[in-house]
């Protein structure tokens, strides 16, 4: 029987076997006061606020660590367990250095919140005043030593979440202190910056530098959002204050994440930047000046009529971001396709999304617009990664904790495929380093292994037997083999590709779908074959028609820069007469521009991207734009109704959203929508020649 | 009914606890049908009769601290410590992570501020104690209150059941440390 029943404070609470004493009480609204817990990570019992009285056991135990049994009889609350929390509190206290008079996590502190919950109101036992350092050398949050109450939730979320496993606990007794490697300072350890551990801090030991005395959280208000800084689209909890964000956190409830973020997603994400373009501005006689939407829009709409029509539709091109939401992108591509009849389209990013389009296109025909990569769940769950030219660690941080957590406990084997030094090198089984330009010749090669153990006859692959792939990669033979036979006989491998892969070749990309379908590496019409996209609508903007790539020759330019800063203006923008662009800040960008738009940021945009995996992830704002600042694709649906003198097409974002369900394939639900399995069943094995 | 008599005072302090017990503001008015405040540095009578509550703010951190505490808890049949520096040193008490010496001397001659230092030590002068304690570390305390400062609500709650009987026990926005 699973179930157990337990008597709790005389009541019968029910719980499942394998449940501890917590677990019970939380299922059956029992509060049991608990400060190193934390809901997802391991326990530890090292506070001993959750002790409780077990009858016929010695002494009290903590809740959280001892297993729950049917028939137990336990106390939660009495004047024993009341006078034992309250004195190990006050020795909590006394231990080390806390004064919460200044200190910046006063009023949201755990440790306070569990001294009033006690009625703590003075304090019996003299303060020890160690002299404790702070370490200060991470850009993005420090660790203040006299803080700490040693609950050890940073090394657990270290270790659990971030699967970096950097920080530990050193030393004995009271010189017990949690420490980064071996006692380096963070900033020269391991440590990532994902900062998972401040999140998790419950005191003022781990704190943010951006957000610190900015406000408690009882001022701020939490909005569910997106991170837009990478592809893998993790569910963020934005807080704001006054209609400023002041930090961003993981959001625990996304699925997507779990609370996990990295540093571009948690810590560099908010530049708080206060050089915003406000209003539009048209440049004249060589200097900006402020004006009027009307008059803005009106001069692109007449120059680019103008344009249309002494040099035809192609000489006008948008350009956009990978950032730009789905709304935003297919405004601007009715805009050109429908308003200005310019199939020129074009979205600055890398070919990996590209590449992955191509492997639908080779797999299922031109025509098949379907989703038929593995999902992040797939990732979560593998048993190896067979990473090929990315290193997740660069960007992709949230990817790279999910890799790390499963290959240190040994749950999975780690291949690593890449030209390049890779991070992920150490932890791997078999880390190929091909000479450059050999990777798609190592991925035959590989082919050529499986191809033979399953007994497949692939004549395309006869050139790429062992002696000569190594030959012209430069590699060990018989890593090749290892690498393709711990691949084979995995159960739930993830093949795992981005920029470095398909920058040197972009069919490697079909290459390693390939190989997925000869391995039989697939399950309900999606390939365990990942393409990690660079920025966080890559996906989204070639599904809804652009190019990734860079115009030429275009007289007249749209840019839709949104709140990307260039450092240098692209060399597209020179020889073209008229440009338009639509951003947030000023950057060497805009000024080469003829008219500027002032754009929303991430934080002010309603929309959606499309995620790696295939996911439609929607957000709302978090904050409000100035006022003055309409929305991209607003904007742009205005412009769209003076070229073609009519009304405007879109009043609302939703409006948008509901076209792009229309019209873009697979873009109705969720979810992209996925192919079936007969069509991967019966999908042909493309062999490319590399050599 | 003879009113309650009540005297307070300050040590180590910045007067913020006493500043808090006058924005009780009409309260404390209507409280004087009850109490009768004798000494205190706001009547500035400087030593205390004997009274029935006796309310302290501030840290002990020199030997005139100790004497006035003394005296206090001498006179009084109730102690209130009123405030985080009384309660367990406050502000003051971080002086205790450096150590007498080396405050005394980053104060008097190493801060940037300083010519010619030199550290007082006058035989009319107190000595500054080794450790800065809150004051239940030097006599017996009754009531404690803290907060930095303690509220004025905390502070009217805190009299008004020591006035009924009860030593009080706070709790919700009237129980903080900063």
């Amino acid at each position: 029987m699973d179930e157990i029943v337990l008597k709790i404070d005389g009541k019968e609470a029910r719980g499942k076997r394998g449940d501890t004493i917590l677990d019970v009480c939380k299922k059956n609204g029992i509060d049991v006061p608990t400060l190193c817990h934390f809901e997802g990570l391991p326990s530890a019992g090292s506070c001993r606020m959750c002790i409780v009285e077990i009858e016929g056991a010695r002494g009290v135990n903590t809740a959280c660590t001892t297993p729950a049994a049917d028939g137990m009889v336990v106390k939660t609350d009495s004047e024993t367990l009341r006078f034992l929390r309250k004195e190990t509190l006050q020795l909590l206290f006394a231990e080390r250095n806390h004064f919460c008079m200044y200190c910046q996590m006063s009023g949201d502190c755990e440790l306070q919140a569990m001294a009033y919950r006690l009625g703590v109101d003075h304090f019996e036992y003299p303060w020890l005043f160690p002299k404790l350092p702070m370490d200060t050398s991470n850009p993005y949050f420090s660790f203040d030593q006299n803080r700490c109450i040693l609950c050890t939730r940073c090394v657990r979320a270290c270790s659990a979440m971030a699967g970096a496993d950097t920080l530990a606990v050193s030393q004995r007794s009271s010189r017990t202190m949690v420490c980064a490697d071996l006692n380096q300072p963070l900033a020269e350890s391991s440590c990532t910056s994902c900062g998972a551990c401040v999140q998790v801090c419950p005191t003022g030991a781990l704190i943010e530098k951006f957000s610190a005395y900015r406000g408690h959280r009882s001022e701020c208000t939490i909005v569910k959002s997106v991170c837009p800084s990478c592809s893998v689209g993790c569910g963020v909890d934005v807080v704001v204050r006054a209609n400023n964000a002041i930090t961003v956190e993981g959001d625990f409830a996304s699925d997507v994440n779990k609370g996990l973020l990295c540093v571009k997603g948690r810590f560099q994400s908010l530049d708080g930047r206060r050089d915003r373009f406000t209003t539009p501005m048209v440049k004249k006689g060589g200097a900006f000046q402020e004006a009027s939407w009307d008059e803005a829009l009106s001069l692109v709409a007449e120059k680019f009529k103008a344009i249309k029509g002494s040099a035809g539709p192609s000489a006008l091109a948008a350009v956009a971001s990978p950032r730009a939401t789905n709304e935003n992108l297919y405004a601007l591509s009715r805009l050109f396709k429908g308003a200005l009849g310019s199939d020129q389209l074009y979205v600055a990013d890398s070919q990996v999304a590209a590449a992955q389009k191509e492997v639908v296109a080779q797999l299922l025909g031109e025509k098949a617009t379907v989703n038929v990569e593995a999902s992040l769940d797939d990732v979560k769950n593998a048993d190896c990664f067979v990473v090929v030219g990315v290193d997740p660690k660069n960007g992709h941080g949230v990817v790279d904790s999910f890799i790390r957590r499963m290959a240190k406990s040994q749950a999975a084997e780690v291949i690593v495929v890449d030209p390049e030094a890779n991070s992920l090198a150490p932890l791997a089984k078999v880390a190929i380093k091909p000479k450059k330009g050999a990777t798609g010749a190592v991925v035959n090669g590989m082919m050529a292994v499986v191809a033979q153990e399953k007994g497949a006859s692939l004549p395309k692959l006869g050139r790429y037997d062992l002696p000569i792939v190594s030959v012209a990669a430069d590699v060990n033979a018989n890593a090749i083999v290892t690498a393709a036979k711990t691949y084979l006989a995995a159960k739930r491998p993830v093949i795992i590709y981005g920029q470095g892969a398909t920058a040197e070749d972009a069919r490697i990309a079909t290459s390693l779908a390939s190989l997925a379908l000869l391995s039989g590496n697939f399950s309900d019409g999606r390939l365990r074959l990942l393409a990690l996209r660079e920025q966080a609508n890559s996906r989204g903007a070639l599904d809804i028609g652009f190019e990734a790539g860079e115009p030429s020759k275009a007289k007249g330019l749209f840019v839709l820069a949104a709140e990307e800063v260039a450092k240098s203006a692209p060399s597209w923008v020179d020889g073209a007469e008229f440009v338009v662009v639509q951003a947030s800040y000023p950057s060497a960008l805009t000024a080469k521009a003829d008219v500027i738009l002032p754009a929303p940021t991430w934080l002010e945009t309603e929309g959606s991207f499309a995620s790696a995996e295939g996911r439609i992830r929607r957000f709302g704002r978090a904050v409000e734009p100035p006022a003055n600042v309409k929305p991209g694709w607003a904007a742009i649906s205005e412009l769209a109704a003076k070229v073609i003198a009519e009304d405007v097409k879109y009043r609302s974002v939703d409006e948008v959203s509901a076209d792009i369900a229309r019209s873009v394939p697979g873009y109705g639900g969720e979810w992209v929508n996925a192919a079936s399995a007969a069509a991967l069943s019966s999908a042909p094995i493309v062999c490319v020649d590399y050599l | 009914m003879a009113k309650v008599k009540v005297a307070t005072d300050w040590l180590a302090g910045c007067a913020g606890c006493h500043m808090s017990l006058l924005d009780l503001d009409e309260r404390l008015v209507a409280l004087t049908e009850f109490i009768e405040i004798t000494s205190s540095p706001v009547t500035d009578l400087k030593h205390p009769p004997e009274v029935d509550l006796g309310i302290i703010e501030g840290a002990v951190a020199n030997s005139s601290n100790e004497e006035v505490v003394k005296e206090m808890r001498h006179k009084c049949k109730i102690l209130m410590a009123l405030g985080d520096c009384a309660v367990f040193g406050g502000i003051p008490l971080m002086r205790n992570l450096a150590g007498k010496d080396e405050a005394l001397r980053h104060a008097y001659i190493e801060a940037a501020s300083v010519v010619d230092g030199e550290i007082p030590g006058d035989e009319d002068l107190a000595t500054m104690e080794d450790q800065v304690k809150g004051i239940n570390q030097v006599v017996k305390v009754d009531c404690y209150v803290p907060g930095c400062p303690p509220s004025p609500e905390a502070i009217h709650f805190a009299l008004s059941e020591l006035l009924a009987g009860r030593i009080p026990v706070l709790s919700g926005d009237k129980l903080r440390f900063d």
